[in-house]
């Protein structure tokens, strides 16, 4: 029976562990997330968001806003009903800008900021519904743990981290228990903290706080009002057990090179404890905490041998993303009908459908203007040859033929053709300007190239001069002035010869009324093709379509959008404006530098032992499964939508869409056509069983570094889980064997005790060992038992000093957990 | 006078019976030539859909039309032959040549007409009317 399982990451690196939860979880079942899990997260970075799944993200975001910061900590210092004198000073700005500028103090007002706190208690309600919907109800299987995790250097985690465990105690009257795994840093290779006094400060703050609720000493009781009226109380300490790591090893092992590495890991601990590794720990653990073996606090050795399936499926995903949008933006080569096409070879070919497509166009947009009704039920075309006639009988009211015609088509006169073409010709001008999108739109659809657009607008624009100067040889102009002289010129014209002997004298005169109704539109529909012509090459906003809005490609847009597409493939360098921006080619890099990081605890093996062979290979076999030489859109947006539209979406969010639906499709993709196939891990153990031993015994040392007096360390005992995690027995009892048997190495048992059996668990060997009991036999606590402990005392002490800030102010902001009286903290 | 010997005589009398004959055969001819236009216009009209404007239309037809003609005109010259003795053939008398003025007037006319419509149809296709364009 599956426990529900709330999962709640606190700040950046809260997020960064859960997105890695899910990620091992993605990799190993194609799904997310299970549903007896909720994954929630509290951030008061505004700009920092989940990143990209293949599937529906499932992390839960809340935003703690600390915007009006200075007018929310005033509005609780006002509260009478709350307990206010941990609240920092409101006008200040803290160490940085984002979020909670690092200040503990800022976290926490974050958390109890109304709003915010509301929030939070709905987001932890509402997971706790969901999580509860499990079939067995009041059990212990029923009840809900809680993991917390998250950093305790910045100030948003080590602000909220002990708030956060009682409110979720309060808020979940049957809960299981609630777990804390927080990381803090390590001395790095350096071993120095000049320039991080704030995250080492911050650290020993918080673990001061923790201990301050947690240790025996003080007992504490955790008793308040929150914002929302509730109140609180609590005897016990906030976590059942709270786990400390770092990227530091206890022993002889090298650090872990990077803080992603640690964010692995960390998401690898808690992936394993929603998969079946809590459940393991806590029948040991009963034992451990009934004979004092094990404390509230710990820290465990993990490391792992792994086929990075999921790893090499993204990369994959992100190459096919990269040539797709390479593709898109490609300014020599386009695909028609399957082949490849060289721009500047197609461009005489292009210009010529073009101009074609053009004319086209503007005969449509002249038609339409034949039709305009100049009486009720009487098209102007169908009118001509009436009044052809009435001229040739003199059967009209006028003085003389020449002011019957010149009162049709002047602009000075009323009710005429004139004014009926003016009222109508923006009816002609949505035609040509949906033609021109329904061109540019139809293009892009069908050869998904930017570049061919582009060059076909540029070519519409030529179209367009040309058309306005074979306009300006006939003399037509948009000045109405000009025309009444053009009119004059043209009745003069039409009364001349009409061919009265062969009885054609109304089929030529209705032919030159037709001439002259033709020059008319011209001269009205000049100025809206100069306004076209402009909004193309140099509008800042599309011109649309009156009825339905359709927007008129533009020159400006479509290089906006080529740059954007250029800067998410990561063709061009990142600017500093480009903080934000989603880079393909980053995340690509980013994830090779993953796979080629020895420094973390995870062995990444391949079937043929070489990274870019099996890149290759899937790549190849990804193309053969899909049928393919190239990718297109329909992999990343299907056939139905247009690619255009898909573009034109606001320029703000194109970016993230674009990187975020490229690689989740192609992840799909990928996995739909399983381009990249799964390995038996033992086969390499058994292959190379030292290297196997060299990264299982990484297992064996805590990920933090203890022994502050040189003596004291960690111990294992039989009441503290110590084990192998695999896919089944046998595979588990092959690898112990081999270790046992060829190189002689026992840390590893495969009876009952040693050995978690996880069925669903693919591509990786997991080895692990808790910690929490010293050597000398006392239980492990940060606050005596690290390394740096002393240090960070000191640092604590005396960095308040440089930088002008009284002991006091130094507390304020970061420790607001305990008040200010030097005996509490020392 | 009859009309035989208006059109088909090839005897000269004296300088009115000339200048008749010539009118009457110039009169004939133009009266022929805009039959045949005429005809041509009608039984050719434009079509609906036609690019072409229908002021060059009627030009091309009256072009057409002169051809025609000078085929018509030389069934005419024919029969004016045919009907000839052979003793109205005085080959060495110079009135004989002046009695032939009224058909070569016609026959030059119309080549001249040809090339000055010609000549204007040209013109006027190049300046392509804009309601075609």
């Amino acid at each position: 029976m599956p426990k529900p399982t709330i999962i709640i990451g606190i700040g950046t690196s809260g997020l960064r562990v859960v997105e890695q939860v899910q990620h091992f979880y993605y990799e190993n079942t194609g799904k997310n997330k299970p549903d007896h899990v909720e994954y929630l997260y509290l951030e008061t970075d505004e700009n920092s968001y989940p990143g990209v799944t293949a599937l529906k993200n499932e992390i839960k975001r809340v935003y703690l806003d600390l915007r009006e910061k200075e007018t929310m900590i005033n509005a609780l210092k006002k509260d009478a009903k709350l307990d206010g004198s941990w609240l920092p000073p409101a006008g200040e700005t803290g160490d940085n800008e984002a979020g909670a500028g690092g200040w503990p103090a800022f976290g926490r007002a974050a958390l109890w900021g109304h709003q915010n706190f509301n929030q939070v208690a709905t987001s932890i309600n509402n997971a706790y519904a969901n999580v509860g919907n499990i079939e067995v109800k009041n059990t212990e299987d029923s009840k809900p743990a809680v993991f917390i995790v998250g950093s305790l250097t910045g100030g948003t985690g080590s602000g909220v981290f002990i708030d956060l465990a009682y409110m979720v105690r309060n808020l979940i009257t049957d809960i299981d228990d609630v777990f804390g795994l927080f990381l803090i840093p390590g001395l790095g290779k350096e071993g120095g903290t000049a320039g991080k006094e704030t995250i080492y400060c911050n650290t020993y703050a918080a673990l001061k706080s923790l201990d301050y609720f947690t240790g025996k000493k003080n007992g504490t009781k955790y008793e308040l009002s929150y914002p929302n009226g509730s109140r609180a109380r609590f005897e016990k300490s906030p976590y059942k057990l709270a786990q400390i790591i770092s990227q530091d090893y206890d022993g002889p092992v090298p650090s872990i090179g990077t803080l992603d590495g640690l964010y692995k890991m960390a998401g690898l601990y808690v992936f394993l404890n929603i998969y079946g590794l809590r459940e393991k720990r806590m029948r040991r653990l009963v034992d451990a905490w009934g004979n004092d073996q094990m404390g509230k606090y710990g820290t465990f050795g993990l490391s792992a041998i792994q086929y990075p399936k999921a790893q090499l499926e993204e990369f994959l995903a992100v190459e096919l993303s990269m040539d797709l949008l390479n593709r898109w933006i490609d300014p020599h080569m386009y695909y028609a009908q399957g082949n490849k096409v060289q721009m500047n070879s197609a461009r005489t070919i292009i210009r010529r459908d073009t101009f074609a497509h053009f004319e086209k166009l503007l005969r449509e947009a002249f038609d339409i203007l034949n039709t305009v009704e100049v009486e009720k039920g009487r098209q102007i075309i169908n009118d001509l040859p009436r009044k052809a006639k009435s001229v040739n009988t003199k059967q009209h009211n006028e003085e003389s033929d020449y002011l019957y015609i010149w009162k049709l088509f002047s602009s000075q006169h009323a009710g005429n053709y004139y004014e009926a073409v003016r009222n109508n010709v923006q009816k002609a001008r949505d035609i040509v300007l949906a033609g021109i999108h329904d061109w540019i739109a139809g293009s892009v659809n069908r050869h998904e190239n930017l570049y061919l657009a582009h060059m076909q607008l540029q070519i519409i624009v030529e179209a367009i001069d040309s058309c306005l100067n074979y306009w300006k040889n006939l003399k037509v102009s948009g000045q109405p002035a000009k025309w009444e002289a053009m009119l004059d010129q043209q009745i003069k014209w039409m009364l001349k010869k009409r061919y009265k002997s062969v009885f054609e004298q109304n089929n030529v005169l209705t032919d030159r009324l037709q001439n002259t109704f033709e020059l008319l539109k011209m001269h009205l529909f000049a100025h809206k093709l100069v306004d076209l012509r402009k909004n193309i090459v140099e509008g800042d906003f599309a011109l649309a379509t009156f009825d339905t809005n359709i927007e008129l490609p533009r020159l400006k847009r479509l290089d906006e959008i080529i740059a954007i597409i250029g800067r998410t493939a990561g063709k061009e360098e990142r600017q500093k404006s480009d903080k934000q921006l989603n880079v393909l080619r980053a995340r690509r890099d980013q994830i090779l530098d993953d796979l080629k990081d020895t420094s973390i605890p995870i062995l990444r093996v391949y079937p043929s032992n070489d990274l870019q062979y099996e890149v290759e290979k899937s790549k190849l076999k990804y193309m053969q499964g899909s049928a393919k030489s190239f990718p297109t859109k329909n992999d990343v947006i299907g056939e139905q939508v247009s690619l255009w539209s898909y573009l034109h979406q606001a320029k703000d969010t194109l970016n993230k869409t674009l990187y975020s639906t490229c690689i989740s499709q192609f992840e799909r993709e990928v996995r739909k056509h399983n381009s990249v196939e799964d390995m038996v891990i033992s086969t390499f153990v058994e292959k190379e069983p030292k290297e196997a031993q060299r990264i299982a015994s990484r297992a064996l040392n805590a990920l933090v570094k203890v022994n502050p007096d040189q003596t004291t360390t960690f111990r294992d005992h039989m009441n503290i889980p110590k084990l192998v995690i695999g896919p089944d027995q046998p595979t588990i009892n092959r690898v112990v064997e081999k270790f046992t048997e060829d190189i002689n190495f026992n840390d590893f048992s495969n009876d009952e005790n040693g050995v978690l059996v996880i069925p669903g668990l693919k591509n990786i060997l997991v080895f692990y060992a808790e910690k929490g009991l010293m050597n000398n036999s006392q239980l492990f606590n940060p606050t005596q038992h690290l390394r740096y402990i002393d240090n960070l005392k000191e640092l604590y002490d005396d960095t308040p000093k440089l930088r002008g800030k009284s002991a006091q102010d130094w507390h304020i902001i970061r420790m607001p957990y305990i008040k200010f009286a030097k005996e509490d903290i020392r | 006078m009859d009309i035989s010997s208006l059109f088909f005589s090839l005897e000269y009398r004296d300088i009115p019976d000339l200048i008749l004959r010539c009118i009457a055969l110039l009169l004939m001819s133009a009266l022929a030539l805009w039959v045949i236009y005429l005809a041509l216009v009608k039984l050719f009209p434009a079509k609906k859909k036609s690019a072409m404007p229908r002021e060059i239309l009627l030009k091309l037809r009256f072009l057409t039309a002169l051809p025609v003609f000078l085929v018509v005109f030389s069934v005419y010259i024919y029969f004016f032959v045919k009907t000839a003795k052979p003793s109205d053939l005085q080959w060495q008398q110079p009135t004989f040549y002046v009695t032939l003025l009224p058909q070569f007037i016609v026959y030059v006319s119309v080549i001249m007409l040809f090339l000055i419509q010609y000549n204007g149809y040209m013109k006027a296709l190049k300046k392509t009317e804009v309601s075609h364009a």
